[in-house]
């Protein structure tokens, strides 16, 4: 290889080098752009247009969105979804007119078009086509050498004239016998010349230029610059962008700010979601948006959202201010509630779903936070008419529908209709059977990994309550399939994603979803981080199972109209390697809508694991169905009795009393 | 006893050896990105630095079918490549496999001074192939250069196969993704895939300059030429430069082994220490990735190192001249065997041949895939994957094959591992004398290499996590 390149002097190759290049990049990108732009693009559409015609919820959503916040909503969209205009787009168009160019450039190049004519090439120069027969290559041979044979040229040529003819002559008789004669032909398949090797040279599609003196000099201060200023500056930014954000998005010196509290928090200090605000109001997040505001300034922006204020910042508007910040809340939620798990802090961390959805619903945390959820509710006729203890959303279904309007103090017939709708559709959980269950075990065993299986029915707050004895057996059983014993949780991805989320006063739209806590119930201290479920189907809630007009379940009830919902928590832990039971508290609240969540503590079981008789094993190897069917029978005794749960959720008890 | 005491022998070693400290914690995926890339930044950039005192490397160039598969480049610090590391490393699994060294894994002392071994006879090995190449004239005569400028050469020599082992056991010890000889090796041929591909150098015999790139080529034939039609068949079919059939046959192949890659057996595990714990115990089908063809490879070269040697030697010994006659073939630069045993073991390079000597094809063909099974198979008892050591893995983690005994463990990893084994082997051998047919760019052996490396570096990244995105649920695309 240690040969003499010579460099490209005719700009005669370098152009294709290039254009290569640059189809190899941009066809690719083209093509993926293609793809997103117009088939992706009305996949997505079709999905949200699916969504919404399902979804009564985002219809309503829509419609209680104030036009501050959707225009809020789109001018931050826009940055992201203008398509036409990113930096991807601007590169395809650039990329294609450069192709052009070159395209016109090689075109218009002579000494390409030179070197083409200098190829020998005996088709072309007999002028027959490349698949003639030997008998057309002949006649035409025949032709042109009748007309430029020395001999028969005509007398009156010039000197230079003649020469040319017989050059043409030559060629034409190495053409005829590269495509007839078997050696010649040979040589030119091999070499491509029919004279044999022709001398070899090397060369390198770089254009000349780039070695002259002066662009050399350009040329290695560009090596220098881009290896030793812009590859470690990219890469040293690239660096601290990763180090700056924790795990869960949240700026390391936020993180650090709610570690910190959290370590000087008071057990004496009473938390609330004022005090939760404030620690939230010194996110880092928030300074790197408006570094000229102040910690104090972000929390009454936030309180300012809570109490549905109009903010005003040195006097200035500041609600777009506010949007931003709020919107910025969620991933600092969740970051925070992963702090709390850390601490080990149920406490806080409870605060700290309450805290959001307050925020989500911009609605202070008051007993009476599940009915201001609603839209329309007027305030002072709630407080001052009721003639019962209105709290939740349960008791409210308990009055017709004209009784609902006056207790809200909504006078227009279709605005109550509107509330009725969106307070049927806030989801209520409703428990069937909680178990842990440890895959290919009846029961939990010492040191096995269990996970905490929980059914629930998903249910809408105006339907009728349906006691757990009214499903058979089989439905709340846990599946045996191997590739659920494998990973009992991959069920749990095939179910639809949340639909979205009634909070017309949250600057974005959201999903529900729900944070699974797990305390020990000895020191009511939380075991592992939050579990989030984004995935469970609501089918249920539309069903029609109005309570103030279906009494009593009849035959009719068929249980198999129902989806249960299937809640798999993985345990971070092992089971102890003692016998005996160990009570924990399962809390699951929702992060959007009040009044969704569920609360209870259940029974781990350890028990000892079934004997298998070593000795017989050895003598019934091949045996084995026989030994395992009596291995089960024992077994299936002790299963009825395995789920030990009391649901301690206040709000289902109070309902349930209300309807006997 | 006594073999215990042959690693004893290394003990002084120890304390002289530079040694990567392994990490204490576990390293973040971002920063295993970047250890990796910076080690192969300095490979590839050894690779480049020329050796100084080189006063000619032009004799032709006797181990030119190995460089790609050793990381190797010519005239540079890399011409050792990764060869010492890979020998002394097969060495070692050799006798450990055959429990010539027992070591006791359980043993941290144990363990540390089978790596210092192997380090010591990777720095052997790296002196005697570094004073090899010297004196074999490589370089030009040991006597025009002198022993000052030989002595420097082996020194370059042996500095840069040092600072490769270290690289290795930097990324091997947890601060990077995989091991670094089959990253430096996959980088290597990727390289030289890419180069034949798209190179910029341009070639002329006689009939205008052509692109060495076969796309390159393809786009300028395209343009130039008059005829496009026959501009067409050019560009896919010219010989002896790399064609844009052999960029197809290559893009195939690389394909169907990433689709075989995911052909296993899956064997349903469940812990028994453990209770809960279920799972699968993937056997591949290419359970021994790419040995058997590293090996089968390894063989062939050294019969053909030896009898061409011998033929030069004695050409007219008749026991010589039956295991390889060797001579030019005409349009071909090396040396290739005429007949002889070496011939019907010689890679068949094109269909044409495949059809012209049916024999040869098809004794060819049973040899590969003969080999191939066998070295798999053998390969098990000793890299410590055989069903007997499977079965002990099993029972140290406490694992059974689901509805069987712990005692039926074993009886049914025998009757699934070495089957398949053989059968990955062979078909890691019909993969390879199918892609020498269709004439991928580099040998089939290569590009298996790469495919199987790159195919386990995703595997890697995707279990580190690499491609999941901690995003926050509920998030949109607003902030």
């Amino acid at each position: 290889m240690a040969l003499n390149y010579d460099y490209d002097e005719t700009n005669e190759t370098w152009p294709f080098f290039l254009l290569t290049v640059l189809l190899m990049i941009i066809v690719p990108l083209t093509i993926s752009q293609f793809y997103k732009i117009f088939i992706k693009k009305d996949e997505e559409e079709q999905l949200t247009k699916e969504e919404f015609k399902k979804n009564v919820l985002s219809k309503l959503n829509d419609k209680y969105t104030s036009s501050d916040i959707k225009d809020f909503r789109k001018k931050f969209d826009n940055k992201k979804q203008s398509n036409i205009f990113c930096w991807k787009n601007l590169i395809i168009i650039g990329g294609w007119i450069l192709v052009a160019f070159l395209i016109q450039r090689i075109s218009s190049n002579d000494a390409i078009i030179d070197s083409a004519k200098g190829i020998f090439d005996p088709y072309e120069i007999l002028g027959v086509s490349g698949s003639a027969s030997e008998r057309d290559i002949k006649s035409a041979y025949r032709k042109l050498s009748v007309k430029f044979h020395p001999d028969k040229l005509p007398k009156d040529l010039s000197e230079q004239e003649k020469n040319s003819m017989e050059e043409t002559f030559v060629q034409i008789t190495k053409a005829y016998e590269a495509l007839t004669d078997e050696a010649v032909r040979e040589n030119f398949l091999k070499y491509g010349h029919p004279d044999g090797p022709q001398s070899t040279s090397h060369g390198i599609a770089l254009p000349s230029f780039l070695i002259d003196s002066t662009s050399s000099l350009i040329l290695v201060i560009f090596y220098i610059s881009s290896f030793v200023l812009l590859l470690p500056y990219f890469v040293s930014k690239w660096w601290n962008k990763t180090k700056l954000y924790t795990r869960n998005n949240l700026h390391i010196k936020t993180a650090g700010s709610f570690v910190s509290r959290l370590v000087n928090y008071k057990p004496s200090q009473i938390a609330t979601v004022d005090l939760i605000i404030e620690w939230l109001s010194h996110a880092e997040e928030f300074k790197i948006f408006y570094p000229n505001l102040t910690p104090k300034d972000f929390e009454t922006l936030l309180q300012d959202h809570i109490h549905n204020r109009d903010s005003k910042i040195n006097g200035k508007d500041a609600n777009e201010m506010k949007y931003r910040i709020v919107a910025k809340c969620h991933t600092l939620l969740h970051g925070f509630l992963e702090v709390c798990c850390g601490f080990r802090n149920l406490e806080m961390a409870i605060v700290c779903m309450d805290t959001f959805k307050c925020i989500v619903q911009g609605i202070p945390l008051t007993k009476d936070s599940q009915i201001f959820q609603l839209p329309n509710v007027n305030e002072e006729i709630l407080k001052n008419g009721s003639v019962d203890e209105i709290h939740t959303l349960g008791k409210l279904f308990t009055f017709s529908d004209n009784e609902i309007g006056k207790i809200l103090g909504i006078k227009d017939e279709d605005r109550l209709q509107e509330t009725l709708t969106v307070a049927s559709n806030i989801p209520q959980i409703k428990l069937l059977k909680a178990d842990f269950v440890v895959p290919g075990e009846e029961y939990v065993t010492p040191q096995s990994t269990p996970y905490i299986s929980i059914k629930v029915l998903m249910r809408s707050a105006k339907q009728k309550s349906i006691p757990v004895d009214k499903f058979p057996n089989e439905m709340l059983q846990e599946s045996d399939d191997f590739e659920d014993l494998k990973n009992p949780f991959a069920s749990m991805e095939k179910e639809p994603l949340m639909p979205t989320s009634f909070a017309p006063r949250f600057p974005t739209n959201r999903r529900n979803t729900w944070c699974c806590l797990i305390a020990l119930q000895k020191d009511i201290k939380i075991l592992q981080t939050p579990y989030r479920l984004e995935r469970l189907s609501l089918n249920n809630l539309s069903k029609n199972l109005d309570k103030r007009t279906v009494k009593e379940l009849g035959d009719d009830f068929n249980p198999e109209d129902w989806e249960i919902g299937f809640i798999k928590l993985p345990l971070g832990q092992q089971a102890p390697a003692e016998l005996g039971s160990i009570h924990m508290r399962v809390v699951i609240k929702s992060t959007d809508y009040f009044g969704a969540d569920l609360d209870l503590s259940m029974a781990m079981n350890v028990r000892e694991p079934p004997k298998i008789d070593e000795l017989k094993d050895d003598i019934y190897n091949d045996n084995d169905s026989d030994v395992n069917d009596s291995d089960d029978d024992d077994l299936e005794d002790d299963s009825g009795s395995e789920s030990e749960y009391t649901d301690i959720d206040t709000d289902t008890e109070a309902e349930e009393e209300e309807e006997k | 006893m006594s073999s215990v005491r042959l690693l004893d022998l290394f003990k002084p070693f120890e304390a002289f050896l530079p040694e990567v400290i392994a990490p204490e914690r576990k390293v973040p995926y971002n920063q295993k990105l970047i250890w990796t890339g910076v080690s192969l930044l300095i490979f590839l950039i050894l690779g480049q630095i020329p050796l100084y005192g080189i006063v000619s490397a032009e004799t032709s160039d006797p181990l030119y079918w190995l460089r790609a598969m050793l990381a190797s480049n010519r005239g540079t610090l890399m011409e050792l490549g990764v060869s010492p590391i890979i020998t002394s490393s097969m060495i070692f699994q050799f006798l450990q496999g055959t429990q010539l060294i027992s070591i006791d894994p359980k043993n941290k002392q144990d363990r540390e001074l089978f790596l210092v071994a192997q380090k010591v006879c990777s720095i052997v090995l790296t002196f005697g192939q570094a004073l090899v190449v010297v004196l074999t004239g490589n370089y030009g005569k040991p006597s025009d250069l002198g022993i000052a400028i030989s002595l420097i050469l082996v020194f370059q020599l042996m500095f840069a196969s040092f600072i490769v082992l270290l690289l290795d056991e930097l990324l091997t010890k947890g601060y990077g993704l995989g091991s670094g000889i089959s990253l430096f090796t996959a980088t290597n041929i990727a390289e030289q895939i890419f180069w034949k591909a798209f190179a910029p150098t341009t070639v002329n015999t006689g009939r205008g300059n052509e692109f060495e790139g076969a796309v390159v080529a393809f786009f300028h034939l395209i343009f130039v030429r008059k005829d496009k039609k026959r501009a067409l068949v050019e560009a896919f079919y010219r010989t002896p430069l790399p064609n844009m059939f052999q960029v197809i046959a290559t893009i195939v192949v690389f394909l169907f082994v990433l689709y075989l890659q995911g052909f296993s057996y899956e064997l349903p595990v469940r812990s028994t220490k453990i209770r809960g714990q279920v799972g699968t115990f993937p056997i591949k089908l290419f359970y021994t990735s790419n040995t058997p063809i590293m090996l089968q490879s390894a063989l062939t070269s050294n019969v053909f190192l030896i009898s061409q040697m011998l033929y030069q030697k004695f050409p007219n010994n008749a026991i010589i001249r039956l295991i390889g006659v060797w001579g030019n073939k005409p349009g071909s630069q090396g040396m290739s065997a005429l007949s002889g045993l070496a011939y019907y073991i010689q890679p068949i390079v094109s269909l044409k041949e495949f059809f012209l000597d049916p024999i040869k094809s098809v004794i060819y063909i049973a040899f590969v895939l003969g080999t191939c099974a066998l070295f798999s198979k053998t390969w098990i008892e000793i890299s410590g994957t055989s069903p007997r050591d499977v079965a002990r893995q099993f029972k140290d983690q406490g694992m059974v094959i689901n509805g069987k005994r712990e005692s039926n463990v074993y009886r049914e990893l025998k009757k699934i591992i070495p089957t398949a084994a053989a059968f990955g082997g062979a078909t890691i051998g019909a993969l390879s004398v199918g892609s020498d047919l269709l004439g991928t760019l580099g040998s089939g052996a290569s590009i298996l290499m790469a495919t199987t490396t790159i195919y386990s570096y995703y595997e890697t990244a995707a279990k580190e996590g690499g491609f999941t995105k901690d995003l926050v649920p509920g998030f949109s695309e607003l902030m």
